[in-house]
């Protein structure tokens, strides 16, 4: 699947957007908007993380994901605090994760790591590779996995879902060297 | 009570006045007596002198009775002090059937029997020939340079010469207008036919008659000029200017010396004495009698007696108020006068010699110095300005009436000119309550003048009902013009609204600003009204831009916005430039379907 670009919604013009609203009601539909926004660009960039740091202003254009909190036409952006606030609650719901407690940048799990491991194991199962061993390195950017979702994903995001996998018991991990070096069995 | 009619009270239970009234001392808890009779359905009230009227006024029943001072004969007092009862005041009143149905019959003192009737309400209006100037058709000699009317429509010709200052006969008109009014009429028709028509003759025909050479320069002068339009030389006698050939000065003095007499002969009819008699001892005469006759004590039988009594204390304040308000006569100077503002400018006497240019250029100096005079005075000291301040409001009043002709003529209304046109509108109230006047009853009585007022500006100044505190507090010291208020009496006020019943109400917002309200507004309504203007500006509005929409201050423009968008109809977009809201889309957004 190749990089997409995401056209964004017509709310993402809206200059009430960018400030968090301080009516309760509002402000939640507000920050479950930004986070399906965010949500839906990191999956159709196939971005996995996000790096706070990259926002300077309303003027310049950050690179990216964190350009989902910009709008240049405008001359808006969403303050950091409103950023965070999103992102803390993309946390709760289980699609983000913190790097540091800094808050200074975050993984997007636009799919959940118990979703990302039904998928490895449906490939593992439908091409026959249960009850051996590849590495995550050879998951991530081996021929086998080509054309799969799951192709070039984001190596941490990739580790999270195989723990989610031997959690249930469908899969075992073996430590490495170092993140790619491990391996993994499907059972 | 058949001396008391009943009384018109305001919504808010104040009573209503008329234009020329003002209050000028109120006490509550005082009962009414009629003779040595208590009435029990009168017990308890308000009482209030004004300058016309004594007023009392039920605050629990809402209704109310009136007297006019003029039926007042006399004013006594009861102490009261080491008695059980409580102090009273003792009115004696003259017998309904001698009563004058309006206080103005009274003023028609026997020289004004002359004058043209007032014409209120159709007021035409005559050119002078002389400067082109416009004059109401009240007034038979021209107000700027005094030159007589001189086409059909003049009502008396004789009224100017036959005029005289009218403190000579007011004084004594004091308590005998009965016997001036039944013994005055039929003499003093009786000269004045003959004594008119005569000067009829002389004025009737101005245009036919022959225009003044000057003796000196010969330049050809209108009739009615005294001196040489061009060299200021003295012209022959006006009355007499048809005979250019002898203008002989002895000719002049019994002329006039007839047009001065006739208010003395009026008078020597009066008294049925000889004619030939001195001025000064006619004059006393007449004080004289006049005040023999009507002493109270004299026809005491024929008048009815009516008691205020004083439960509530305050007595003193109020015989001293009643007292001079009888002795005041304010009602006399009701009769309307031409133009309030300027009342001496034509007077006849002045500069007999002056015509012409030298004229029009010290009676517009003189009426100038007046107003100057008066606008002094006002400001001289602060009790003068309390006194002035009914007429301050006048002269507003005939300022904005002579913008609104000059308007209407001109027919450029600038918009600074329908500013101040409002200013002058603004000085509204013209019967102040004051802490001296109103004593322990002022913060109630000032509660329901402020709700009277604020039904006017609320209606004026803002569309949504609801106006800043400190925006009431100048609004209302300026329409008070003099009797200015506190800021805490007016909070004090503000917080007797509910206990008083009266359609308003005071509310803080979260942010501390204090506003009043009417008693009917809702939140729902002003909401909905702002979301609407948000939702018809295209890129989001502004508190100052709300502002001007619902008129009212900025500062309460961003309560009611935030009073909306805490409904959640509007959403803000905060940024450096400003707080700005646009309607609320986020609330009800979907996203569209994910196009992968």
């Amino acid at each position: 699947m190749s990089r997409s670009s995401y056209t964004f919604p017509s709310i993402h013009d809206f200059p009430p957007f960018y400030t968090l609203q301080p009516t309760a009601a509002t402000q939640q539909k507000q920050i479950q908007l930004w986070c399906d926004i965010l949500l839906a660009y990191c999956a159709a960039t196939r971005t996995f993380s996000i790096d706070l740091g990259e926002i300077k202003g309303a003027g310049a254009k950050p690179k990216g994901a964190a350009e989902v909190f910009v709008n240049e036409r405008l001359r808006r952006s969403l303050n950091r605090e409103g950023i965070q606030t999103i992102i803390d609650a993309l946390v709760n719901q289980g699609h983000a994760e913190w790097e540091s407690s800094a808050k200074e940048r975050c993984i997007v799990l636009w799919r959940k790591p118990e979703e990302w491991a039904s998928l490895i194991y449906k490939w593992a199962f439908d091409t026959g590779s249960t009850n051996s061993i590849c590495t995550v390195y050879e998951l991530i950017h081996g021929e086998g996995t080509e054309g799969q979702d799951f192709h070039d994903l984001d190596e941490r995001t990739m580790i999270k879902a195989l723990e989610a996998l031997s959690k249930t018991g469908k899969a075992q991990l073996f430590t490495g060297a170092s993140h790619s070096e491990m391996g993994v069995k499907f059972f | 009570m058949d001396h008391f009619s009943e009384l018109e009270l305001t919504a808010s239970g104040r009573p209503i006045l008329s234009s020329q009234e003002t209050i000028s001392v109120m006490q509550k808890d005082v009962g009414l007596y009629e003779g040595k009779v208590r009435l029990h359905e009168f017990d308890t009230g308000i009482a209030f002198v004004t300058t016309h009227r004594l007023l009392w006024v039920d605050e629990t029943r809402g209704n109310g009775l009136q007297l006019p001072l003029t039926a007042v004969k006399s004013v006594d007092s009861k102490g009261g002090i080491w008695k059980a009862s409580s102090p009273k005041i003792t009115l004696s009143l003259a017998p309904l059937l001698d009563r004058p149905k309006k206080p103005l019959e009274n003023s028609s003192l026997p020289v004004n029997h002359n004058t043209p009737p007032p014409v209120p309400a159709k007021v035409s209006t005559w050119i002078c020939e002389i400067c082109q100037h416009s004059n109401t058709s009240s007034i038979s000699k021209c107000e700027l340079c005094g030159v007589h009317q001189t086409k059909r429509e003049q009502p008396q010709p004789s009224l100017r010469s036959s005029e005289v200052p009218p403190s000579s006969s007011s004084a004594s008109s004091a308590y005998s207008y009965p016997n001036l009014q039944k013994s005055a009429t039929p003499p003093l028709a009786k000269e004045a036919i003959p004594h008119s028509s005569s000067n009829r003759a002389a004025s009737v025909s101005p245009t036919r008659r022959p225009q003044k050479g000057c003796p000196a320069c010969t330049f050809l002068n209108h009739p009615y000029l005294k001196n040489c339009e061009l060299c200021d030389a003295l012209l022959p006698d006006t009355e007499h200017a048809n005979d250019l050939e002898r203008p002989q000065a002895h000719d002049n003095s019994p002329q006039l010396v007839a047009t001065s007499t006739p208010p003395l002969s009026c008078r020597d009819d009066l008294n049925n004495e000889k004619p030939n008699k001195g001025i000064k001892n006619q004059m006393h005469k007449d004080v004289a009698s006049d005040s023999g006759n009507s002493s109270p004590a004299e026809d005491g039988e024929n008048y009815a007696v009516i008691k205020l009594s004083f439960r509530g204390g305050g007595m003193s304040e109020f015989l001293k108020a009643l007292k001079s308000a009888v002795s005041a006569r304010a009602w006399e100077n009701d009769a309307p006068k031409d133009v309030p503002a300027r009342p001496v400018i034509s007077q006849p006497t002045q500069g007999p010699n002056v015509g012409g240019i030298a004229s029009i250029m010290r009676s517009v100096e003189q009426s100038n110095q007046l107003m100057g005079n008066t606008l002094d005075e006002a400001f001289s000291d602060l009790n003068a300005l309390m006194a002035k301040a009914a007429d301050m409001v006048k002269l507003a009043e005939s300022i904005s009436t002579k913008l609104a002709q000059g308007a209407a003529a001109g027919g450029d209304d600038s918009s600074a000119m329908a500013t101040f046109r409002s200013y002058l509108v603004d000085l509204g109230i013209h019967s102040p309550v004051t802490r001296e006047a109103a004593g322990d009853l002022y913060i109630n009585e000032l509660a329901r003048q402020l709700a009277e007022f604020l039904e006017k500006v609320l209606k004026k100044h803002t569309g949504g009902g609801m106006i800043a505190l400190t925006d009431v507090y100048c609004l209302f010291n300026r329409a008070r013009g003099v009797a200015l208020i506190s800021p805490q009496d007016l909070r004090k006020c503000c917080n007797q609204f509910e206990t008083l019943q009266l359609p308003y109400r005071i509310r803080q917002f979260d942010s501390g600003l204090l506003v009043v309200q009417a008693a009917t507004h809702s939140d729902e309504e002003t909401a909905r009204r702002v979301h609407a203007h948000v939702k018809g500006a295209k890129d989001g509005l502004k508190a100052v831009d709300l502002a001007p929409l619902e008129q009212v201050s900025v500062v309460l423009a961003v309560e009611q916005l935030l009073l909306t968008e805490s409904r959640g109809l509007i959403c803000r977009d905060d940024t450096v430039e400003g707080l700005r809201f646009f309607d609320n889309i986020i609330t009800n957004y979907v996203l569209p379907p994910l196009g992968r």
